[in-house]
């Protein structure tokens, strides 16, 4: 029984599907043939439409259908705003020209699938019909100024190949006119897909043309459609996207304006002088810039000089105060007191060339003009110097460090540069760490594991803090330059060392890994596997990354 | 008697020259090397320093919070306090200067400039004490007859808002105060802002300055804490030109973090009056009620 009536209801279904079906495809015949009718103007065609609209949804009586197609409004009998609306664009000559509005208060929800599809599909041939149309008339007013000149010819004089003459000089007009709408399709075309926004206005403020950017940007950051035709300068809405228009089109704008339209999408207006129409005045032509990768950049240089500034201001200070110090007080000072005071200048000014090497070693990584120096090198014996070279740093804060190392191991690479990553992931480590812990350094020789996949000879060096630690959402992008995380903005640092340190390792033909906890602490791993040491790989490797630094 | 200077600051170089500097101009040294350490320091001394030099960017506590915990202690909260650092973009000196230190020094320095704006501020800070000092003396002995003064003892002890101006010929006059009930608590607050007006023109005018200028007093009979403004109006029909007045509120517990906020209030009502544009007392009272009540 229950059996019986499940296979009722399901055919039932299927018979409204079908019957819906049907619906649909009677009504896109009427469509259709609508849009092969010639002698109707533009206004009876709409009106028609909207009268074919409502009887294929699904509770027709409460259905109301409004187009907005340029300048007029088309509505279906006592039309009312409801709840549910599903609009379509009108593309004519791919620029928006108008919107066919569906609007439901059925209280069954929603639009279903088959009448959004329906609705689409009517939509496309109003478009293509709309398309045909102007096609049709520019071809006839072409035609019929050609008739009325050969037929002015023909009163004039008169001679037997007039008629093949008529002929011919039509079929010439015709394709001359399809040759000539072809140009000027293409032509808008073009203007239609560059990607500055381009909005040209006539002398009272209406929207004459708008391109695709300008409408994609006035749909994204005002969520509307922009109609040709309408009038945005004159009407008294305060949007930040009107703001400049309305500045240019009155004449009260700089030259170019910048407005942040939405957040991270910054805009940049300028306009051209009016030109004069033939058919008229236009208004001011309106060109709309996305700045926003030049602004976004510009403000990373800001915060980059600002960062820079910051990192030298204290060994400066130091230099300055010392050399002060020594100057003004030297007689009176103990010689301890002097050489302590001479070994800030030193330190600090150490300190300020590193900085400059790290800003340059940028650069340079940006020019691929790095020349290396390969020569043997004791990884240990580096460290240690790094170590003491930050003394005034981890003495600071009372941190200990931990150096773990067994053996004594030899590699290949530039000193300088190696010294310059250990520095730098030390100095992290130091900066980062949390007062009174210790940092550990670990070196493995022979090491294989995660952090060499391909199984090579070679090193592991680690630098493990017990400080703040790096949120894991920072981790991707640390290694990039001028990268840094939010939460240590309080902290001295120009975003370039990680970004250095990834660079150099690689140019060894290493590796570099970061693992972190946040609040917990961070590890940094550099794999440096062992170069062989032949002279053939030797200038190979020079010629690899040699190219000669101009000046000092 | 040598001055003492607390430093705080957490880079060696720096603290170290910092001292050599000051010991040659004079002064006793004390360090610490962070905020934490710092207020350690301070509350381990037997005298409190003449002034406080600070870092910003230091461990364990930075500046900013080294400066918050010195100015909400009332101990502490006199003592001129710099900041001395590296942060030195227009943002950070603003917001710097927005919390109330008394001067935003940025590395790299001079050192001459640095003695000069320490000296400056200890004249200064001696002066205010003074002044202070002789106007809570002098509102100590013209309360005394009454004493204890009902005041003191009132149990709903709660803020209120002063505005008195100089009248040539009857001294001081009330016009405006805030709240106006219970009318006998208003009648006493009436009688202290007469006697704070009185004392401390008295007193501002033995040092020679008005206009602009606020004082934080402790007036301990009445159990009050009170914060006095003066300012002056121009006024072409008196005498001198300026017309005096004074903003004061009363209330049981004002510090000094919470005084500069007043501060600024005052500044922006005193505008208001100079230019001879209406202010609402109950709102403005409201703002202060705000600021005395936060955290």
């Amino acid at each position: 029984m229950i059996m019986k009536q499940n296979i009722n209801d399901e055919s039932q279904n299927k018979i409204m599907f079908l019957k819906g079906g049907e619906k649909d495809l009677i009504t896109l015949h009427k469509v259709i043939q609508l849009t092969l009718c010639h002698n109707i103007t533009v206004n009876e065609f709409f009106n028609k439409i909207i009268s074919l609209i409502s009887p294929a949804m699904q509770t027709p009586s409460d259905i109301h259908v409004r187009i907005l197609y340029e300048e007029n409004e088309y509505k279906s009998e006592d039309f009312k705003d409801y709840q549910w609306t599903y609009s379509s664009k009108i593309v004519v000559f791919g620029s928006i020209s108008g919107i066919l509005e569906v609007k439901s208060c059925s209280n069954e929800g929603k639009f279903l699938r088959r009448e959004i599809v329906i609705i689409d599909t009517i939509t496309k041939e109003i478009c293509k019909y709309l398309e045909q149309n102007q096609l049709r008339i520019r071809l006839q007013e072409t035609e019929s100024q050609l008739c009325e000149l050969t037929d002015g010819l023909s009163n004039w004089i008169w001679f037997p190949e007039q008629r093949e003459l008529k002929a011919f000089l039509r079929k010439q007009a015709k394709q001359k006119t399809h040759e000539y709408i072809d140009k000027e399709y293409q032509i808008e075309q073009i203007i239609e897909s560059v990607s500055e926004g381009i909005l040209v206005l006539d002398t009272e403020g209406k929207i004459i043309f708008a391109n695709k950017a300008i409408k994609d940007y006035f749909h994204k950051i005002m969520g509307e459609i922009l109609l040709i035709g309408t009038n945005i300068v004159l009407s008294d809405r305060d949007h930040i996207f009107l703001k400049p228009i309305k500045q240019i089109f009155m004449g009260t704008a700089s030259n170019y304006t910048t407005i942040e339209a939405i957040p991270g999408l910054y805009l940049q207006f300028c306009s051209s002088s009016n030109i004069m129409h033939e058919f008229g005045s236009m208004g001011p032509i309106i060109e709309v810039k996305n700045v926003t990768s030049f602004i976004e950049y510009n403000n990373m240089r800001k915060q980059f000089i600002s960062n820079v500034s910051h990192e030298l201001r204290t060994p400066i200070s130091v230099v300055i105060q010392s050399i002060t110090n020594l100057k003004i007080f030297k007689k009176h000072l103990s010689e301890e007191v002097q050489d302590q005071l001479i070994d800030y200048i030193l330190n600090n000014a150490k300190l300020m060339a590193n900085l400059i090497e790290d800003l340059l070693i940028g650069s340079k990584i940006d020019d691929s003009k790095m020349k290396f120096v390969w020569d043997y090198y004791q990884p240990q014996q580096i460290i240690q110097e790094v170590i003491t070279q930050l003394e005034p740093k981890w003495k600071a804060k009372k941190i200990f460090i931990d150096l773990f190392i067994n053996e004594r191991i030899k590699l290949i690479g530039d000193v300088k540069r190696m010294a310059q990553v250990f520095r730098i992931l030390l100095d992290n480590a130091i900066k980062y760490s949390e007062a009174k812990k210790e940092v550990r350094i670990n070196v493995l020789n022979h090491y294989q594991g995660v952090f060499n996949p391909k199984n090579l000879e070679g090193i592991l060096i680690q630098f493990i803090d017990y400080g703040r630690g790096i949120h894991e959402k920072d981790l991707p992008q640390l290694f990039d330059r001028f990268y840094r995380a939010e939460d240590v903005q309080g902290i001295q640092g120009t975003g370039l060392g990680l970004s250095i340190a990834k660079e150099l390792v690689e140019s060894h033909k290493g590796a570099i890994f970061v693992e972190s906890t946040y609040r917990k602490g961070s590890i940094f791993s550099v794999f440096l596997p062992y170069l062989s040491d032949t002279l053939e790989t030797k200038e190979k490797k020079i010629t690899d990354y040699q190219v000669e630094v101009k000046g000092g | 008697m040598k001055k003492t200077i607390l430093v705080v600051e957490d880079n060696p170089a720096v603290l170290f020259n910092l001292k050599i500097t000051l010991e040659f101009d004079n002064y006793d040294v004390i360090t610490a090397e962070n905020g934490k350490e710092g207020i350690k320091v301070l509350s381990e001394m037997d005298t409190i320093p003449t002034l406080i030099i600070s870092d910003i960017m230091m461990p364990e506590m930075n500046g900013y919070e080294f400066f918050k915990t010195v100015s909400l202690n009332p101990d502490w909260s006199f003592i001129p306090f710099l900041f001395l650092t590296a942060k030195a973009t227009p943002e950070d000196v603003r917001f710097g200067k927005l919390l109330g230190v008394d001067d935003y020094i940025t590395k790299p320095f001079i050192a001459e400039d640095l003695l000069a704006v320490i000296k400056g501020k200890i004249i200064r800070y001696n002066e205010r004490n003074l002044i202070r000092k002789q106007i809570e003396e002098q509102i100590l002995s013209s309360f005394h007859e009454n004493s204890p003064h009902p005041l003191s003892v009132d149990p709903n002890s709660s803020i209120s808002l002063l505005f008195f101006a100089w009248d040539e010929e009857r001294g001081p006059e009330l016009i405006n105060i805030y709240p106006k009930d219970p009318p006998q608590r208003s009648e006493l607050m009436y009688e202290v802002g007469i006697q704070l007006f009185q004392a401390s023109v008295s007193i501002f005018g033995q040092h020679g300055y008005y206009g602009s200028a606020g004082v934080l007093l402790n007036v301990q009979n009445i159990g009050q804490d009170s914060y006095v403004f003066f300012d002056a109006k121009k006024d072409k029909q008196i005498r001198g030109g300026e017309k005096l007045f004074m903003l004061a509120v009363l209330a049981p517990n004002i510090n000094y973090f919470k005084s500069l906020k007043i501060n600024e209030l005052f500044l922006k009502i005193s505008s208001k009056i100079k230019q001879s544009t209406e202010w609402n007392i109950k709102k403005r009272w409201e703002e202060v009620s705000q600021i005395l009540n936060s955290l």
